[in-house]
């Protein structure tokens, strides 16, 4: 979508039509829900947070001016969003931890493509592994990273989001992939688990 | 192509390389062992990551969602002018821009350059519309059970805005200074908790307008120092002093300095010290640099 479209659909959400609004949502939403979920760790604080999101856009959308994309946009505000409320639930390393005692990152379906089961099985394993290193880096690698290789934004696009130069963002990706290997290392079980399932060495 | 160069493009997404500095990336990837290794790290992480799935999106969830949104309808500015804010802001934006040319004219006449700086930030101030806050973890001191939590935040364009608390149940310190003031010497801060209360209430959506504003006027006398050569280039930091007004702290308290990093760049807050209440120094991590070595104190 061109941003002069984006401009159009942000014009007529601004203005209060429905259709608009229903077109923002369905564009948009499951991104904004997604990125904000990765972030935040929770996925009951998603879905509000999301909706919370969707409300500061609609309150701030007449001044978009489509000078990066209406996603772009939105990212931004969910960017704000999300640290805020990790701030408002105090420390962001507590966050992993959902209802029942299990990560949300370990209920996550595997996704990965067709292949052998085992390397199926290793991959997913260790997927899910340095997602939860993922969880445990400080906020703007996480965001970083979380924008750059789940939601395939690129650098520029980060930067706009995040306030900074595209040499910051290669930076923080740069470091955010250090310590991810860090963590990974340093974390017992997921050595364990790599050596039971096949061994490798994690990014 | 350099090694830094080549590891930032191989970082952004590959429809954004042009054709020409893709085939330099290829020519430098065949002759460097080092960028070829984090060239297939880098790989192999977004191979990894690409597995985590999406959660799924029902039909309910985006009716529910627009259903808000048509309920908050009325409330949504109508799309036309970047200039309307609330009436308190426009108020506040007034009342600030007056300030500002009142204290930065006289002062703009005898620096070179300086009147294009302040062009620049009134021109931000057109999409100010808040604040951003930092807060860095609340650490346990040597010995004494918890150190101080210090916020900082942009309240104004023209102010930086510091809060010093000595734990949940201790008293607060709010400093706010005026942005066009050299920052390392007169305790005449006043406390405003008007200001604060206002400022927590907001969104930080146009922090950057801000931290463009503090760039280019706030901190400008602010020294400089050097963080070393990082990956991607040189990083500097602006060292900030602020001087806590004498009774504003415990009794028998010095008045310790809260000194402040930001980054020269963004001007984000990258490393707070304080020795108020004995505390280690706090480091602000949020923002992902990493804080200069000397920054440590022994034992941590």
């Amino acid at each position: 979508m061109s941003h002069k479209l984006d401009v159009s659909l942000a014009r007529r959400c601004a203005e209060g039509d429905q259709g608009g609004l229903e077109e923002l949502v369905d564009e948009h939403y499951s991104a904004v829900l997604n990125f904000v979920y990765r972030f935040s760790g929770s996925r009951d604080r998603a879905q509000d947070l999301a909706q919370e999101v969707f409300l500061k856009a609609l309150g701030a959308i007449g001044r978009f001016d489509g000078r990066s994309s209406l996603r772009t946009w939105l990212f931004t505000i969910a960017a704000n969003c999300a640290r805020d409320s990790l701030r408002r639930h105090k420390r962001q390393r507590e966050v992993i931890p959902d209802e029942g005692g299990e990560t949300v990152l370990s209920e996550l379906p595997d996704l990965s493509p067709d292949g052998a089961p085992e390397s199926r099985a290793v991959r997913s394993l260790r997927g899910r592994i340095v997602r939860r290193a993922v969880q445990q880096l400080p906020e703007a690698h996480r965001m970083a990273v979380i924008l750059r290789f789940y939601h395939d934004q690129s650098l520029q696009e980060i930067a706009d989001i995040c306030g900074c130069s595209v040499g910051t963002v290669g930076s923080r990706l740069h470091y955010a992939m250090k310590k991810l290997q860090a963590i990974v290392e340093a974390d017992p079980d997921a050595r364990e688990e790599l050596g039971m399932a096949g061994g490798g060495h994690c990014s | 192509m350099k090694c830094d160069e080549a590891r930032l493009l191989m970082l952004d997404r590959p429809d954004q390389r042009r054709r020409e500095s893709g085939r330099n990336l290829a020519r430098h990837l065949e002759g460097c062992d080092a960028c070829r290794a984090e060239f297939a790290r880098v790989q192999l992480l977004a191979e990894e990551m690409s597995a985590w799935t999406d959660l799924p999106v029902g039909d309910h969830q985006r009716r529910a969602c627009v259903d808000r949104l048509m309920a908050e309808k009325p409330k949504a500015r109508p799309a036309s002018s970047g200039l309307l804010l609330a009436p308190r802001w426009q108020l506040a934006m007034v009342a600030a821009l007056i300030a500002l040319v009142m204290v930065v004219a006289p002062v703009g006449r005898g620096i070179p350059g300086i009147s294009a700086e302040i062009g620049h930030a009134f021109s931000s101030i057109e999409q100010w519309k808040a604040e951003g806050t930092a807060t860095p973890p609340l650490l346990e001191g040597p010995g004494t059970g918890v150190c101080n939590h210090i916020e900082v935040w942009f309240a104004h364009p023209d102010r930086l805005h510091v809060r010093v608390d000595d734990g949940p149940a201790g008293p607060a310190y709010s400093l706010t200074r005026a942005g066009d003031e050299v920052t390392a010497h007169d305790p005449f801060g006043l406390v405003d908790a008007g200001l604060e209360t206002e400022a927590t209430g907001l969104d930080i959506e146009a922090l950057f307008s801000v931290q463009d504003w503090l760039a280019s006027k706030s901190v400008l006398d602010a020294p400089v120092r050097d963080l070393g050569l990082e990956q991607f280039g040189p990083r500097t930091v602006r060292r900030i002093e602020i001087l806590p007004r004498r009774g504003w702290l415990a009794q028998g308290q010095a008045p310790a300095p809260i000194l402040l990093r930001v980054d020269s760049e963004t001007m984000l807050p990258v490393l707070l010290e304080t020795t108020v209440r004995g505390s280690v120094v706090v480091l602000d991590f949020q923002y992902g640099v990493e804080p200069p070595e000397d920054a440590l104190l022994p034992g941590r």
